[in-house]
């Protein structure tokens, strides 16, 4: 059947409750099968009611995110178009960006394949609705604790940073985030609102209380509303009190990062929001196995070097909150010889006490080192510290490719007849990391992987493509680096010790 | 052709040193077993030709040794009287020999490809040699029976082959491009199994020098027991790789 791309009269039925949505209770039912039979015009007035029907009487959100989850298709029909049920989807994502906690809360009561159905809708809303402005009216947020910058409260007494900058203040003395990010302003298909940025950009001093202000960063404060809503509930999820979004996504290779200020017992903690990626298929089992994964993340995260996760969940989608660390090894040129065999060193001792406790990193590459703040530019004492544990494998088993890096990549990774992937991998990452510090570039080239360099010739050594490197410290490399894990340093302590020879041996 | 009798045969004549001797083979042959075993799960799992050569050595020497256990077992149950059973054990002092032998030329480790094919053919006349040695004993005791040139040259030849072995093995923990790998850990774990597997068949060096034959035996037991331990824990070894690939 063709479908209608327009016209067609309105029934006076529909617009009775378009005038009057506080009389819709009745007109529910009618309003859903217009969903379904309606031309395009009808469907989207009739989705629109029901948007005003619902915020005319919140308590039928429930019945309305049920019967809208109803109607969307898992599998659409053969020969419908790409566009059927887009009003459907158009209502569920505005109820769920006005209402986020009750639609979550009516999710959850739907049987598993419905709830899953309905949250992959609201994953996809994220990037489906970037263009949205619904946040920046007014809405429905008396529950959110997510908060804005710029936007004081009255007689709300807790700060809630107003720039980047503040964010150091009560942090002063500890590793926090003194960079004020880097946001490239891009939100390709990351989930983030696009910036309106002529006008707003041009005209600070118009409406400055939510759709106007724009930030030092150049966010406006509706921008950020946005993603205040969108996270809201996700901080209902999290063990903070309150989390001050300061700036809009990075995209990363594991999530869309958000750099905040989360609050616990009115003391305030920088951190970074991570929403992750997700997998095109089997998403719950995605989802069990990164919330096994950042739970044992958690378990080593007191040890020195290793990047602290400190909560995280699965809805409405899953999120991590970790510590603030805004730059790694990939943005970093070449260090020295001493700071690399340091900084080696340090990971080294990380990747270490995490193998002591069972976890084994299994994607270790220069995106996985990572520094609090400027430290690149500021001082060399900065220290390096692994990130993202496990995550590599997990994505990897859900079909993600290019994690790591496959310059940095150990040949287990992409060759079975190399043996899986263990603690043994995480030595010829750390190989490669000590590489990549003493010579600034990547042990091969993407050509080199190509033909196969890194399984069948000798391994590379930094003196290849860096002066100064001692023999030793080749040596070390080079046995890290092994394809053959029977050559290659048997643990990471082995490693470790050779390093720490190498070191001696600079200092005197 | 006399037919064969199952009954307890006494080892020299002597209950305490038949029952040690009983114990001893029997764990020597179990131990054995799991680590040819280990050594073929090793082989299976890995396609890298590099590595082939090295875990069917290792195999070999699994199954060469419980084979050794087995005859020591059918000594004592039935009247079999296996004399030639120190040339069995002779053979897997080869067998280790020529696996480290093969760690330290596998082409992935502290040798060039040019320097192994170079030596290929002095290489392979070598072992043709070893294994005549091998033969002769075994065959030789087998026809003969304990004659004191055979014993001295199972003796002699197992001191050999452990030299061959220990050459190739100290050359390869002494190299900086090995310390601290897996194969270096391997290699530590066979070295003591080769130099115990070495002293069962060098022991009867004594015999030809006049040590009665059941003081002989007494100290041949005790280092098959001692082969039995070193080659248990170098199975760990190989369960450690298995677990990797």
């Amino acid at each position: 059947m063709d479908r209608d791309t327009g016209g067609g009269t309105l029934p006076e039925a529909l617009l009775d409750v378009m005038r009057d949505p506080s009389q819709g209770r009745q007109r529910l039912p009618y309003l859903l099968e217009l969903l379904d039979e309606g031309t395009v015009r009808v469907r989207l007035s009739a989705a629109w009611a029901l948007c005003l029907v619902v915020e005319s009487d919140p308590d039928l959100l429930e019945y309305a995110v049920r019967r809208l989850v109803d109607r969307l298709d898992p599998e659409p029909a053969t020969g419908r178009p790409d566009d059927s049920g887009l009003e459907v989807r158009h209502a569920l994502d505005y109820i769920a960006m006005r209402h986020p906690r009750a639609t979550d809360e009516a999710l959850a009561e739907l049987d598993s394949e419905r709830e899953v159905r309905g949250r992959e809708r609201l994953y996809d809303t994220v990037n489906g609705f970037k263009r949205s402005e619904y946040g920046s009216q007014e809405g429905d947020d008396s529950h959110s604790r997510a908060r804005v910058p710029d936007r004081q409260e009255d007689g709300d007494p807790r700060q809630v940073y107003a720039s980047p900058s503040d964010v150091e203040d009560p942090l002063a003395g500890a590793e926090s985030d003194g960079t004020g990010g880097d946001s490239d302003g891009t939100s390709d298909g990351d989930g983030t609102p696009e910036r309106d940025d002529g006008e707003e950009r041009d005209d600070p001093g118009g409406d400055d209380t939510q759709t106007g202000a724009v930030s030092d960063r150049g966010v406006t404060s509706g921008t950020l509303a946005v993603i205040r809503r969108r996270l809201s509930a996700v901080v209902e999820e999290s063990r903070y009190d309150e989390i001050s979004i300061l700036d809009e996504c990075r995209r990363e290779r594991h999530a869309d990062v958000y750099r905040a200020v989360g609050e616990v017992d009115e003391t305030e903690h920088p951190l970074a929001l991570w929403l992750f990626h997700l997998p095109d298929a089997d998403r719950a089992s995605f989802a069990d196995g990164l919330t096994t994964c950042l739970h044992r993340w958690a378990e080593i995260s007191d040890a020195d070097a290793i990047h602290a996760v400190r909560d995280w969940g699965t809805r409405p989608r899953p999120w991590a909150a970790v510590e603030t660390a805004e730059l790694t090894l990939a943005d970093r040129d070449a260090v020295g010889i001493e700071t690399a065999v340091a900084e080696t060193r340090r990971l080294a001792a990380a990747v270490s006490a995490a193998h002591q406790h069972g976890v084994v990193h299994g994607g270790i590459d220069p995106e996985t080192v990572v520094y609090y703040g400027n430290a690149l530019t500021d001082t060399p004492h900065r220290q390096p510290m692994l990130s993202a544990f496990g995550l590599a494998t997990l994505v990897r088993e859900h079909g993600g490719d290019g994690v790591p890096d496959p310059r940095y990549a150990a040949p287990e990774h992409a060759d079975e007849r190399f043996g899986s992937v263990d603690t043994a991998t995480d030595v010829y990452g750390l190989g490669a990391v000590c590489y990549r510090l003493c010579t600034g570039r990547a042990p091969y080239t993407d050509d080199q992987v190509g033909h196969g360099d890194h399984v069948d010739g000798d391994p590379p050594v930094p003196s290849d493509a860096a002066r100064g490197v001692p023999p030793a410290l080749d040596r070390a490399v080079g046995k890290a680096l092994a394809a053959r894990k029977l050559t290659r340093y048997e643990t990471v302590t082995a490693l470790a010790r050779e390093l720490a020879a190498v070191d001696e041996a600079l200092d005197e | 052709m006399s037919s064969v009798e199952f009954g307890l045969h006494l080892l020299a004549g002597n209950a305490n040193l038949t029952f040690i001797a009983f114990v001893a083979v029997v764990l020597l042959t179990a131990i054995a077993a799991r680590f040819g075993f280990y050594a073929l799960l090793n082989r299976r799992a890995t396609d890298l030709p590099a590595q082939r050569v090295l875990w069917e050595y290792l195999a070999a020497v699994g199954v060469v040794t419980a084979v050794y256990g087995l005859v020591g077992v059918l000594e004592i149950v039935s009247s079999i009287r296996a004399t030639f059973k120190g040339g069995v054990m002779l053979a897997v002092v080869l067998l280790l020999a020529l696996a480290i032998r093969e760690i330290y030329y596998n082409s992935a480790l502290s040798t060039t490809a040019t320097d192994r094919d170079g030596n290929f053919v002095g290489r392979r006349v070598l072992e043709l040699a070893f294994v005549a040695v091998v033969a002769a004993v075994i065959f030789g005791i087998g026809l003969v029976g304990l004659h004191r040139g055979l014993l001295a040259l199972q003796g002699v030849g197992a001191l050999a082959f452990a030299g061959y072995g220990f050459w190739f093995g100290r050359r390869q923990t002494g190299a900086s491009m090995v310390q601290g790998t897996m194969i270096d850990s391997l290699l530590r774990h066979l070295l003591p199994v080769m130099a115990f597997a070495t002293l069962v068949p060098a022991v009867d060096l004594a015999t030809v020098a006049g040590l009665p034959r059941a003081v002989v035996l007494h100290i041949q037991v005790v280092f098959v027991i001692m082969t039995a331990t070193a080659l248990m824990t170098a199975t760990i070894k190989l369960r450690q790789n298995l677990a990797s690939l």
